[in-house]
């Protein structure tokens, strides 16, 4: 019997220490002084029960042993309370009342010089002091248990479970104590085996809650998985990035039982916020940055937490940030590292939103493109059809004069459908890659000059041709047609004078157009080269492709055009070519 | 007795090719505004008996017009035709709801234009 109270004995202190060491270990990976003060206080109680073993096989010759243990144990109590004071912050008072009442317990009693040894009976003063010294340590954990409970409503299941274990674990180990010191020393060995039996088990209950292995996580996690893969759907085919990232917050906070939180990207625009205002989301956003897995800072001024989790996404890696509270670092570990996986997720889900709004984006381009069509189509059709439907009802009828004037329509109109139509044409080929461009090093001075002689200013305007003489990679024809465009849009729209000038920069030539009318309205600037369209001021005459086919030309010949305004009036258009080497 | 026409038409040649068709049968006197205040200012000076009138305008829509002269009680007495470049339901619908009896749509031949005034007239 005495041999298995014994093992008994060595086995719970051994388990102690293997808690705490489990504690410490952690500590050492995540950081974070809560871990570290946990495993102090469970280590202690681990150092305790060993010294008892030790005073026991030393014959009690040792006193510093007996002392030790006393400092141990009470230190294990005020460290629980330190413990909690590291999640719920204690006033420093109540801190230091409580170090200077247990330092003086310890005090008094190493100074009383007890008795040392097997089987004794304290009485009298001694007693009470010892009493006082359990009611201590007892009340420095009965409040941390209480607040650990009541804090473990509202957890997410992992953390609950974590939280309860806790609480139980050290309420067992004060029943534990009470029991032994009211049978006291005479207790029979049938009630030390017992207790020694009770105090093994709290053991794995202590574990559960401070180093929790997977297993036990996956089954207090069980509830939530099924709720985890109703959200996965709602958040995969989310018709738009804001509803998706709405769907996904709401999920996140509930994960790590969070009350508040964001998802922002990699530019830091935040799609979503709960719980919070938008502009103090994106203040937050632009603070927190993910690293490469989720971790958990310091927020709210230390009440609590941020979880930031990256969110990787084709364009780059935003955030999905919640703040929870306290607990969430030391007991939430498990929710971090699930909350970094679906962070992964809400990623995925993003890029696919992202490919769903670019296709709808592209085909609202398309109608737009077709609708637009049509339209500069009609009116060139409308003339047309009315004036030779005209002729043709009565041919022979009408006046010589009218004829003629109703035929000059026909052909004007019949023209600029002609030309309205090859636009469309070249610049659809263009978009589509199936242009064909012949890229040849050519003269600019010589393209420019030829594009001057096929494209002449009318007669009261005029035009200076300032180029570099440098051999630039383009299509000849092409090329010109660019020209061509540029120019006749200054002459149509410009004052007098037209100025083609050019500057060789680091290996490609900038070319530009400019002309001393009124410009472009700012407002119209930024889509000047969108196909269709055109200023208010302009004529009807104009399809509003000119622009478009320019630059999908220029492009094509891996350079690119640019408006500016010219001073002190005037538009200018400046177009990027390559040099050839 | 010949009956003074109104076209309200923003493009320049489509002016004229309504004028042309117009004047190529007996009988029409033609006024032209090239936008919706211009041919306001035609209809207070002018005694139109017949305007064709197209929807879509520089300053104002063809229905906005259609109001005004609905609040001065010349219409729905005076005929109507809505020239409309872009026929949707919607556009007939409305045409049906704001009394207008014939409109015709770009691009149309000189005879639908001729059908639609007739319709218009015979209200």
């Amino acid at each position: 019997m005495n041999d298995a109270i014994e093992i008994l004995q060595y086995l719970v202190a051994a388990g102690f220490v293997l808690v705490a060491l489990a504690a410490l270990r952690r500590w050492r990976r995540q950081g974070g002084r809560a871990a570290a003060v946990i495993a102090g206080a469970v280590g202690l109680i681990g150092v305790v029960s060993i010294l008892g073993r030790l005073g026991e096989v030393t014959d009690y010759r040792y006193r510093i042993m007996f002392d030790l243990s006393l400092v141990g144990f009470l230190a294990s109590g005020y460290l629980l309370l330190q413990f909690r004071h590291e999640f719920l912050p204690l006033r420093t008072s109540v801190r230091v009342a409580a170090l200077v009442v247990t330092a003086a317990a310890a005090g008094f009693l190493i100074s009383r010089q007890l008795e040392y040894g097997p089987d004794v009976r304290y009485t009298g003063i001694d007693s009470i002091a010892l009493l006082v010294v359990v009611a201590l340590w007892s009340a420095m954990v009965i409040e941390p248990i209480i607040q650990f409970w009541r804090a473990s409503k509202r957890r997410p299941t992992v953390q609950r479970a974590r939280l309860r274990s806790l609480a139980a674990a050290y309420a067992g180990i004060i029943v534990i104590l009470v029991v032994a010191l009211s049978v006291g020393s005479d207790s029979s060995d049938s009630v030390t085996l017992g207790l020694q039996i009770a105090a093994l088990a709290l053991i794995p209950i202590l574990a559960a809650a401070i180093a929790p292995p997977r297993l036990l996580r996956r089954l207090w996690r069980a509830p939530e998985e099924e709720a985890l893969r109703a959200s996965r759907d709602l958040v995969m085919y989310a018709p738009d990035r804001h509803t998706l990232a709405a769907r996904a917050m709401d999920w996140a906070t509930r994960l790590v039982g969070g009350d508040a939180g964001f998802i922002a990207t990699p530019k830091g625009d935040v799609l979503s916020e709960a719980g919070m205002p938008h502009d103090e989301a994106c203040d937050l956003a632009a603070r927190l940055h993910p690293e490469e897995e989720a971790t958990s800072v310091p927020a709210r001024g230390g009440a609590g937490v941020a979880i930031v989790a990256p969110v990787r996404t084709e364009q780059g890696t935003g955030s999905l940030v919640v703040f929870s509270g306290p607990f969430a670092q030391m007991f939430g570990s498990d929710e971090t590292e699930r909350l970094d996986e679906y962070a992964a997720e809400v990623g995925i889900a993003l890029d696919r939103v992202h490919l769903t709004e670019d296709l709808q984006r592209l085909d609202e381009a398309r109608r737009a493109f077709i609708a637009n069509a049509a339209h500069e189509l009609r009116t060139p059709l409308t003339a047309i059809l009315g004036f030779s439907s005209m002729v043709a009802s009565d041919p022979l009828g009408m006046p010589p004069g009218q004829l003629q004037k109703a035929m000059d329509a026909v052909h004007r109109h019949s023209l600029r459908m002609r030309t309205l139509v090859n636009n469309l044409l070249d610049l659809t080929q263009i978009e589509a890659g199936k242009l064909t461009v012949n890229i040849a090093p050519l003269s600019l001075t010589e393209v420019a000059r030829q594009a001057l002689e096929n494209t002449p200013p009318p007669e009261d305007k005029a035009v200076t041709l300032n180029v570099p003489d440098v051999s630039v990679l383009a299509d000849r024809l092409r090329l010109e047609q660019v020209f061509a465009n540029l120019l006749a849009n200054s002459y149509k729209y410009g004052g007098s004078m037209v100025a083609v000038e050019g500057r060789v920069d680091d290996g490609s030539v900038v070319v530009s157009v400019t002309d001393d009318g009124l410009g472009i309205a700012e407002p119209l600037r930024s889509r000047l080269f969108e196909p269709f369209v055109r200023g208010a001021a302009v004529g009807k005459e104009g399809s509003g492709l000119g622009l478009a086919i320019v630059r999908s030309l220029l492009r094509a010949f891996g350079g690119d055009i640019w408006y500016e305004q010219a001073t002190p009036h005037g538009a200018r258009f400046l177009f990027r070519l390559e040099c050839a080497p | 007795m010949a009956l003074t026409a109104l076209i309200v038409e923003d493009e320049g040649d489509l002016r004229l090719m309504t004028r042309m068709i117009l004047e190529s049968r007996p009988g029409y006197d033609v006024l032209e505004a090239e936008n919706g205040a211009e041919a306001l200012a035609v209809l207070n000076r002018s005694d139109v008996d017949l305007i064709l009138l197209d929807i879509r305008l520089p300053d104002m829509e063809g229905w906005d017009i259609l109001e005004r002269l609905t609040e001065q009680g010349r219409f729905p007495k005076l005929p109507v035709v809505m020239v409309s470049a872009h026929s949707t339901p919607s556009t007939a619908e409305r045409a049906l709801r704001e009394g207008v009896r014939a409109y015709v749509t770009k691009p149309f031949t000189s005879e639908e234009l001729f059908n639609a005034i007739a319709r218009a007239l015979a209200a």
